[in-house]
């Protein structure tokens, strides 16, 4: 009896921790893209012509770049399409399929952006990134431990010192998510938003003054 | 007495801010709060409100608007249409509780105001508190600060800027400003402009009013009254018109509780809201950025204590845009038989409902204006309140109708501007006009004049005549013709977006033997020549003639006059045309027509 308590408490036991260690483990990024479909591309003029393709053919768009719209598309799409007058490739969905992930620190930040990704946030012991599967394969292979993300990226809060509206306008381009500004005698203008990183980089390349509140 | 004077203000002002309703404001509703106090208005007032799902959210929720009107289950088409939206960011929740205030001191007032009773009873107004019911229950259960909806992006991110969505400029623009292309920010503007259904949803409702007349969204924070453009500092047109509702709004904000909210942002941003209704439907748009002015007083989460005297100051602005809406007090006739009914004239597809570019209450002396000449405009501004209207802003311009339909536009002259008093009944107004030396842009003797009539409490919504009774035009075109002849109607596409023209000769009245018609065809298209217009007319079946935006069309017609005709004839051909934007949604038509006064000359 004392011994079916003992291997009851151990096989408890070991359940249990067995549980607590799963839940600490990170999954590890994948680099496949998420289906098998292929995807295309093609140009389109301005966003008027994306919105009346939208409106006719409500087509499942994956990205766009410029004027250059990815898509999945039918057989049958790609031919009323073609009819209508566009010229369509099919894309490497390797380069436009991204993902954002967690990379645990191995050697220097210039290695890692060789490959082309972008530097979300840096934290203590692991960068956040954004990479298409084609940059996150290569750093696979150069030995860096890449996971995915338990919980979404956030944005720092922060406070940016500007001279010109001018500036406002260029943080607000580089996507700087602005609650307000505020316009102080001798400085110019404070800037009160969120920003990753890369965003900040920028800015201070710009010269600006970046406080991080949190 | 002046004490008096004074504790009757001091009267007036708090019973103008104690709260009317039924609803209580010391606390940020949860989404399901929301719901349950948006059905208590509706079971407390059956007889002036339903509720209506009008889509869905990316995760599935219902999207819920509460129409307001005297006949809430009749979609009214003579009854103007007035939208209040609020939480486009997730974060913003004071904008929910404006939008329940809004409604509940509506309703409230509704038996004890018979002024607002009146507007009401003319009106639907829709009111939508949660544009994006994802993004609220995220902000709510998990993260404060989320701003935007919850789409899964597939690439570990969530969520597009909702409010850089809409499609005017959106994305791929020549504006030099693309947005946000990258999903990780918090002004990502999605893969297509309306690729989130929570906007679509927005755009879809839009259309289907008949008679739209006025929009305002609440976000928070920064104290601000904002009139389009956003993505641009260049001005839209209509400036003048859309200042004086900020100028008139941000008083009005001010005299409740001392905050004077600005009339500029600091920065441009597309795909925005109220630049798609402007541009789309040039109804009046404004975005009003509530309290407080910094995140040192709270930014996104001000105290509970501020929700009240923050719906307190923002009231007022409303009710202006409600009454301005619902009324024709201070009007002018865009035909004979106009009776100041908004709008005046319809498109029916093969021509306008009436010429309303021939306002009988515009004309000049002597009748038909020579070039080079000042001649005296005469102005008859209507007054039906049955009050003397002080303070009444008339306006006068005229335009090179090549350039512009509307009134008052970026290339309208201003002929002059006076502030007078009209009485019960009406009024004449007479002004200078120097009748421009030498032809219009298209070698035409041929000048729109436009007139507005604008009062604090009587603002037009729009510049475009026939769609308010604020505003009446008058075509002056006279050709003296001898023989039979091909003469040219210009037409201009003065919008951003590639359009479809029509054009239709309104062939009655014309003497005996008399005949015009148009002597050009649709050209057919090179299949060779494969252009983004082309792509677009074949996207929407287009088979009509298409302008890139700014380019211009001169259209022959022809003037067939019979033999025995006798000199000195005066007979008026209408021509009315329109241009459809080629956009995706609804197509709203605009354009107006031309009068030519013919003349016949000794041979």
């Amino acid at each position: 009896m004392i011994y079916r308590l003992i291997l009851f408490a151990s096989l408890v036991f070991v359940l249990t921790i067995s549980g607590c260690c799963q839940r600490g483990i990170i999954k590890d990024a994948t680099f496949e893209p998420e289906n098998n479909r292929p995807v295309y591309v093609m140009q389109v003029g301005d966003s008027d012509e994306l919105g009346l393709i939208q409106q006719r053919f409500k087509i499942q768009l994956k990205s766009r770049e410029g004027s250059n719209i990815y898509f999945y598309a039918s057989e049958s799409l790609l031919d009323s399409l073609k009819e209508i007058g566009y010229t369509i490739q099919q894309a490497d969905v390797n380069q436009v399929e991204f993902r954002v992930v967690k990379v645990f620190k191995k050697g220097t930040e210039e290695e890692i952006l060789k490959t082309g990704i972008r530097m979300i946030n840096r934290e203590k012991d692991h960068w956040i990134i954004r990479g298409n599967l084609i940059q996150l394969q290569l750093l696979s292979t150069k030995g860096y431990s890449i996971k995915k993300m338990e919980t979404e990226v956030r944005p720092r809060q922060v406070e940016i010192k500007v001279k010109d509206k001018k500036d406002i306008q260029y943080i607000n381009d580089i996507g700087v998510d602005i609650f307000n500004s505020v316009e102080k005698a001798g400085i110019g203008f404070i800037v009160y938003g969120a920003a990753f990183d890369y965003q900040i980089d920028l800015m201070k390349s710009k010269k600006y003054e970046v406080i991080i509140k949190q | 007495m002046k004490q008096f004077i004074f504790i009757f203000v001091f009267v007036v002002i708090l019973s103008s801010l104690s709260n009317a309703g039924i609803l209580t404001f010391t606390a940020y509703r949860t989404p399901a709060q929301v719901e349950t106090d948006l059905n208590l208005l509706a079971t407390t007032y059956p007889a002036l409100t339903k509720i209506t799902s009008i889509g869905n959210s990316i995760q599935g929720r219902q999207i819920k608007v509460l129409k307001i009107s005297s006949t809430p289950n009749i979609n009214d088409n003579k009854k103007g249409d007035v939208v209040f939206l609020a939480l486009h960011h997730a974060r913003e929740w004071l904008t929910v509780e404006m939008a329940m205030y809004l409604a509940d001191e509506l309703l409230a007032r509704y038996s004890t105001d018979n002024e607002l009773a009146t507007d009401i009873n003319n009106l639907q107004i829709w009111i939508v508190p949660i544009v994006n019911p994802d993004g609220y229950q995220y902000s709510y259960t998990t993260y404060r600060n989320w701003r935007k909806n919850r789409r899964d992006n597939g690439d570990g991110t969530f969520g597009v800027d909702l409010n850089r969505n809409y499609s005017y400029q959106w994305g791929i623009t020549s504006s030099g400003i693309e947005g946000s292309n990258n999903p990780l920010e918090d002004t990502y503007h999605g893969t297509s402009s309306f690729s989130e259904p929570e906007v679509a949803t927005i755009r879809d409702f839009l259309s289907g009013l008949t008679n739209f007349k006025c929009f305002l969204t609440y976000h928070t924070y920064w104290e601000l009254f904002l009139r389009p453009w956003s993505y641009t500092l260049s001005d839209p047109p209509g400036e003048a018109t859309l200042n004086s509702i900020v100028e008139r709004s941000i008083n009005r904000i001010a005299a409740i509780h001392g905050h004077t909210y600005a009339e500029e942002i600091s920065y441009r941003c597309n795909g925005e809201a109220t630049d798609y209704v402007w541009n789309g439907y040039r109804s009046a748009a404004f975005t009003t950025e509530m309290r407080p002015t910094s995140s040192s007083l709270g930014g996104f989460a001000p105290p509970a204590t501020e929700i009240i005297p923050n719906n307190e100051e923002n009231l007022p602005a409303a009710l202006a845009l409600i009454h301005d809406a619902a009324r024709t007090g201070l009007w002018m006739k865009d035909y004979d038989g106009d009776n100041g009914s908004e709008p005046s004239a319809e498109w029916l597809g093969v021509g306008w409902s009436h010429a309303f570019w021939e306002s009988p209450d515009i004309w000049t002396d002597p009748a038909i204006p020579v070039a080079g000449t000042t001649v005296n405009l005469k102005i008859q501004i209507r007054n039906n309140t049955g009050n003397q209207m002080g303070n009444v802003t008339v306006e006068a311009y005229y335009n090179d109708p090549s350039f512009s339909i509307d009134f008052p536009d970026l290339h309208s002259n201003l002929i002059d501007r006076k502030i007078v008093s009209v009485p019960p009944g009406g009024k004449t107004i007479i002004m200078d006009w120097n009748v421009p030396e030498g032809l219009n842009n298209n070698g035409e003797n041929h000048w729109c004049v436009g007139a507005l009539v604008k009062h604090d409490e009587d603002m037009p919504l729009t510049t475009q005549v026939q769609r308010t009774s604020n505003i009446a035009c008058r075509n002056f075109h006279p050709m003296i013709v001898t023989s039979s002849m091909v003469f040219f109607s210009s037409v201009f596409n003065p919008l951003d977006h590639a359009a479809e023209v029509k054009l239709n000769i309104d062939k009655k009245g014309l003497p005996f033997g008399v005949d015009v018609t148009p002597r050009f065809s649709v050209p057919r298209k090179d299949v060779s020549i494969v252009t983004s217009k082309y792509r677009k007319a074949r996207l929407i079946n287009s088979r009509g003639i298409i302008l890139d935006p700014k380019e211009s069309i001169n259209l022959p017609i022809r003037l067939r006059l019979p033999d025995n005709i006798k000199t000195g004839t005066e007979f008026d051909v209408k021509v009315h045309y329109s241009l459809q934007p080629l956009i995706a949604g609804k197509r709203e038509v605009i354009g107006n027509g031309n009068t030519y006064h013919i003349v016949v000359g000794k041979k």
